[in-house]
């Protein structure tokens, strides 16, 4: 193993992904400390103790400050192609209660800061993602968004978190493909800057960007959009003719436009939209809805016939008065707009809904779902008898059934489980079940593949 | 069926799609350059036993949410009762033969290995030595005293 090429070295370094790291390295051999000069990325994170160390009255002397380290790897490494500075997570979570703090050593998207190295490598530069320290920044506004975009002609990728960032001075990126702020406050009310500077992004990520008004997406050459909203802006429009991807989360806009013709794969949760303008989805295959009135949602979306795969779920409304104004959701609502699909998955909410409705009474069996082949569903096990029912009704109307996965909640208790699967088996020997559990706030775990 | 033979002449009979996952095999198949069997010089038996193996696993073409989880499963299990010697070999193999994703694998668990290690123990995964003088290892250390603090 001595006799690893240095190529093999390199790849092995470069996917150590950690500056400190890689720094421990170089005093292993003068093969490694060369070795290292080669790599092109620089990933320095501070870590909570190093913040403790640096402000204890005994160890802060023997502590390098952290901005003073990043100018040296950045004066070793004029070939770096892509730069990343930022906050380690528990650091992340330090609040305003804990911490005060008035320096800025920690302040990183600091114009005047970044403009001590920037210079230096933008002609390189492909990739900057800088993650702030928010107790520093956040009442600090900082023009580095002008600054980056005069220097870094080259830049691809740019990922910003945790600042307040001003559009002042803010000069087009037309290299630039990907953008992503992510609690930001951002001066730019409508998004006009952020359309006119970077015409030819294809993955915009705006996850949890305050700040905005009447915000407008105008890209012609996105693709793949992330927008998390959690205010009440007054309307949300996206206009993106080549978009394929979006995954869209808001709470009560006024008005939600959406206009992409090309829309492959949707991911919608919202608790009511007063005006939703979608116009046709002609190249829709997957959609994920989610909303408190989720009928309502459906009725005011376009026709669904493209769509081949459907993920529904009704988040719980913590007001039990409101939530049962709410028409709630049936299967022959899902089946009429949605005549063409393949797989099926049915959220807990969704589930839950139809328990509670009188399906079991003059069931009109013509509405059989032909082509659907997989269905899943996230149970809720109130009473074994009310879920095998709805199980079992369910399996009636899916004649080309394939594949059955259902999750059962975590707290249930294991007898009503088995009990459970015993019975779907022996009902139903031509499907492929599998069996997993599901609960809030955790990953799902499926048990078994198959039968 | 492709017979691969390693370098100590033993030989193992595998799937075409199996042996294309590696680009090396794959590009001397379609060049039509391959007799009987594809001697694979730089490979022992060993190595190569458990390169297919992984190859095994990883041709099949069944992209569902439940194959990724597997596959990720499969890869831990993998690298986990390796010693350094197979490790650096299957690397080595993995360059040699060209697969990609198993390149990644392995040299991301080295990677992972030395992360937050001193570089004693880095010289020790490498087996390599310090062949700094004092002085030169002095002048390193004072430029990256901060790796240490």
């Amino acid at each position: 193993m001595d006799n690893l090429p240095s190529h093999l070295i390199l790849e092995i370094l470069s996917r150590l992904d950690d500056s400190f790291s890689l720094s421990r390295c170089r005093l292993a051999s003068k093969t490694l400390n060369s070795l290292a000069d080669e790599i092109p990325s620089i990933n320095l994170q501070c870590s909570f103790d190093r913040y403790i160390k640096s402000r204890s009255p005994e160890t802060r002397s023997e502590t390098t400050p952290f901005k003073t380290i990043f100018n040296n790897l950045i004066k070793n490494s004029r070939l770096v192609e892509c730069v990343r500075i930022g906050i380690e997570k528990p650091l992340r979570v330090v609040s305003y209660d804990d911490v005060e703090d008035e320096s800025d050593d920690l302040y990183l998207s600091d114009e005047k800061f970044v403009e001590e190295w920037l210079p230096k490598v933008c002609e390189r530069l492909k990739s900057v993602e800088i993650s702030d320290f928010w107790i520093q920044s956040c009442w600090r506004r900082t023009e580095v968004l002008s600054l980056i975009s005069s220097h870094c002609h080259n830049l691809i990728e740019l990922d910003v978190k945790n600042a307040w960032l001003s559009v002042d001075n803010l000069n087009p990126m037309p290299m630039l493909t990907s953008l992503t702020l992510e609690f930001i406050r951002l001066d730019d009310e409508n998004l006009n800057k952020v359309n006119d500077c970077f015409p030819s992004l294809r993955v915009l990520n705006l996850i949890g960007v305050g700040g905005l008004k009447e915000p407008k997406i105008h890209l012609l050459n996105l693709k793949t959009c992330q927008w998390t909203v959690s205010n009440a802006p007054s309307s949300l429009t996206i206009l993106a003719p080549n978009l394929f991807q979006l995954k869209l989360k808001c709470v009560k806009p006024r008005e939600l436009v959406i206009e992409a013709p090309l829309l492959s794969n949707l991911n919608l949760t919202l608790e009511k939209a007063s005006e939703f303008k979608v116009k046709e989805f002609r190249c829709l295959k997957t959609l994920r809805l989610e909303s408190r009135d989720l009928s309502n949602l459906l009725s005011s979306f376009p026709f669904g016939t493209t769509i081949e795969t459907l993920i529904v779920d009704s988040s719980k409304s913590t007001d039990s008065v409101q939530s049962s104004h709410l028409v709630k959701i049936s299967l022959e609502d899902l089946f009429n707009k949605f005549p063409n699909l393949s797989s099926l998955t049915l959220g807990s909410g969704v589930w839950s809904e139809l328990q509670a409705s009188p399906f079991l009474e003059g069931l009109e069996f013509n509405n059989k779902m032909k082509g659907l082949k997989e269905i899943i569903a996230y149970l809720v096990i109130n009473d074994i008898e009310t879920t095998l029912s709805l199980i079992f009704h369910v399996l009636e109307r899916l004649p080309s059934l394939s594949n059955a996965g259902f999750l059962v909640h975590r707290d249930v208790d294991s007898s009503v489980t088995s009990s459970l699967i015993s019975r779907c088996v022996a009902r139903c020997s031509s499907v492929r079940w599998r069996w997993g559990m599901w609960k809030e706030r955790m990953k799902d775990g499926w048990i078994s593949n198959g039968i | 069926m492709i017979v691969l033979q390693s370098s100590d002449k033993e030989t193992f009979e595998v799937e075409e799609a199996v042996a294309m996952e590696s680009q090396t095999i794959k590009h001397m198949i379609e060049d039509d350059c391959v007799d009987t069997s594809i001697p694979l010089p730089n490979v022992t038996s060993k190595t190569l036993a458990k390169v297919i193996v992984y190859c095994k696993k990883h041709v099949v073409k069944d992209k569902t949410c439940d194959h990724e989880e597997e596959l990720k499963k499969f890869d831990v299990e993998f690298m986990k009762g390796l010693d350094q010697d197979t490790l650096f070999d299957l690397i080595l193999a993995a360059n040699y033969l060209n697969i990609k994703s198993l390149l990644d694998l392995t040299c991301q668990t080295v990677a992972d290995m030395i992360k937050d290690k001193s570089p004693e123990e880095i010289r020790k995964i490498f087996n390599i030595k310090n062949d700094f003088t004092p002085e030169e290892e002095d002048a390193v250390r004072q430029e990256n005293a901060w790796a240490f603090e």
